[in-house]
């Protein structure tokens, strides 16, 4: 059985970037299009339906941000965008994820990490660095402290967030918590709905906070 | 042309209301008087004209182009129409039957709107043009036998605060304005930096992730660290436990060429004071050095948070390195003791977590400095 191939969208405004990653890139990805700015991309992605678009956050045209979100909102979950940034501290991040960003890597990840964590993309597995766990982690603490009160996360869910935020695998965290692997990545899921739920919510009181329609 | 932006439109929705309070008095004033005043079609011409530019002002100030308000022209009319109603009252003599000026306090928007518009010379110049019209309506309404001296000095008074009043609020508006103007640079200014910082952090990262030479990659992981932690910290402080855990990392990573570092400190962990902050960055060091030299590790996690039972500070030190047995070594490893040692000397917990071959993680908790003054979390 031939093994499959997986197409990738690069979308990055540094040209010396997109040749690095795609250098990275050999089988089973495929490299069917570059981008410099987010409109490009955008065409690109409506053309070919890629498996995987790898996205800078800081980009020309509105940026990764709009890449993720009219992506997610044109394609859903067929086209899966992973963040690929420099800067892992940034309310951006937070925000890509909350549009909809499918994971997120840092720029520094070596080559044969950055094929490895790619690969587990294209199979279903986001990339959650433990940059990003840490920082959910804030992030629902801040809305549980907020006006709603309550931890929009179950006691299981931040348990897996808080180990992964350690630097512990999927299987560690099973190990650990004594339940599946499979569990792990569900909880994992869960847990990235459960914060695009949160934002929505927010951004929608933001708005009606400052009188915007 | 100079950026006008939320201060005038504050200022200005201020005076309109402003402006409708004056003309429901001037309104209700010259209506009930009308009988007794020497020239109602005047009285009654003054009450719509001032409604009239009161309605026109506050039309203007509605939707984005608001800035017409302060245009030219309008702000010439609304003179115009004071102008006109204090005059007047020489002649309607309300001012002189009922004790109360036909123009009220209606006047006073337009010296404010006319500081806001042209700045101090302006604001005192109208006000200046104002008390000349009051001065006029003085002279031709006349004065009761004996009240001259009394008359005058009410059209001094009033003029003199109308002046300091137009100088004042141009000078506020001026200043107000300079500050929102810096406010403005200073983003920009900002924003300019972060774009350029970019360029820069997206340089490294390729030299990292391209370089075929370690000692190159390494320099410029390093100089990435830095930079990030100068540009998405600087609110911490120098000193901080997140700035020593990094520079423990970087420290480690030159060391020990094969392995990398990640560390993430959450916005809940709390600060520490030096002994506690020295014992949790000497654990810290002790658990990567112990990581790499003897579990050869290739990649280790430090992530320090709030404890949540405690309100104190959780650090984990976790590596993907071979681990070891923690029933046969952990007390027995001169590590585990050394780590011991310094936290609970503070008061602190330890814990090591491993099983051979599947990494290891040191943990720690350390009560908070003063239990008393606990973070509140409301």
């Amino acid at each position: 059985m031939p093994d499959p191939t997986y197409t990738v969208v690069i979308a990055d405004d540094h040209p010396t970037v997109r040749s690095g990653i795609r250098a990275d890139l050999d089988a089973p990805f495929v490299v069917v299009g570059e981008a410099g700015d987010a409109t490009e991309a955008l065409r690109l992605i409506d053309a070919h339906l890629p498996d995987l678009v790898v996205c800078d956050l800081n980009m020309p045209d509105g940026g990764g941000l709009r890449v993720v979100r009219e992506t997610a909102a044109r394609h859903g979950e067929k086209v899966r965008v992973v963040v690929f940034t420099v800067s892992e501290h940034e309310r951006d991040l937070l925000d890509a994820v909350a549009t909809g960003a499918y994971g997120y890597l840092v720029k520094s990840t070596p080559g044969p990490e950055l094929h490895r964590q790619l690969l587990r993309a294209a199979r279903g597995d986001p990339p959650f660095a433990p940059e990003l766990a840490a920082l959910l982690l804030g992030e629902f603490r801040r809305v549980a402290r907020s006006a709603t009160g309550d931890n929009p996360l179950s006691e299981r869910e931040r348990e897996v967030l808080n180990l992964v935020a350690r630097g512990y695998t999927y299987r560690q965290v099973g190990k650990e918590l004594f339940i599946a692997e499979k569990t792990v990545e569900n909880h994992v899921r869960n847990i990235l709905g459960k914060l695009h739920l949160s934002r929505r919510a927010e951004l929608v009181r933001w708005a009606a906070d400052h009188g915007i329609r | 042309m100079r950026h006008r932006g939320r201060v005038e439109r504050g200022v200005l929705i201020g005076l309109a209301g402003l402006r409708w309070t004056a003309w429901l008095w001037l309104a209700v004033v010259a209506a009930v008087n009308l009988h007794r005043v020497d020239h109602p079609e005047l009285a009654l011409a003054a009450i719509l004209a001032t409604g009239a530019v009161t309605l026109a002002d506050h039309l203007a100030l509605r939707g984005p182009s608001w800035e017409r308000a302060i245009s030219p022209g309008l702000v010439a009319l609304e003179v115009a129409v004071a102008v006109a109603v204090v005059a007047a009252d020489g002649w309607v003599r309300q001012g002189r039957i009922t004790g109360q000026t036909l123009a009220g306090t209606w006047p006073l928007p337009a010296i404010l709107v006319s500081a806001v518009a042209g700045g101090l010379l302006w604001g005192a110049g109208v006000g200046l043009i104002l008390s000349a019209a009051r001065a006029i309506a003085a002279i031709v309404g006349g004065t009761t036998a004996g009240q001259g001296g009394r008359a005058a000095l009410a059209v001094l008074s009033t003029a003199v605060s109308w002046i300091v009043i137009g100088a004042v609020c141009g000078t506020i508006v001026r200043l107000l304005r300079d500050t929102q103007d810096q406010l403005a640079e200073a983003a920009v200014r900002e924003r300019i930096a972060r774009d350029l910082h970019d360029g820069v952090l997206q340089t490294l990262a390729l030299i990292e992730r391209r370089s075929t030479s370690p000692d190159i990659a390494r320099l410029a992981r390093d100089q990435e660290r830095d930079l990030r932690g100068y540009l998405f910290d600087d609110h911490r402080q120098p000193g901080s436990l997140a700035a020593q855990l990094r520079a423990i990392a970087a420290r480690l990573e030159r060391s020990w060429p094969t392995t990398t570092v990640t560390v993430t400190v959450t916005e809940d962990a709390p600060g520490l004071d030096p002994d506690r902050l020295d014992a949790a960055s000497g654990a810290a060091a002790e658990a990567l050095t112990n990581a790499a030299k003897h579990g050869q590790a290739r990649h280790c996690v430090v992530f320090a948070d709030v404890d949540e039972s405690s309100g104190g500070l959780f650090l984990s030190v976790k590596d993907d390195g071979s681990g070891f047995d923690p029933s046969t070594v952990s007390e027995g490893m001169g590590m585990a003791r050394s780590i011991r040692g310094r936290i609970e000397r503070i008061g602190g917990r330890v814990t090591f977590a491993s099983s051979i071959g599947d990494g290891a993680e040191v943990r720690v908790v350390i009560p908070p400095s003063e239990p008393k003054r606990r973070r509140s979390r409301a």
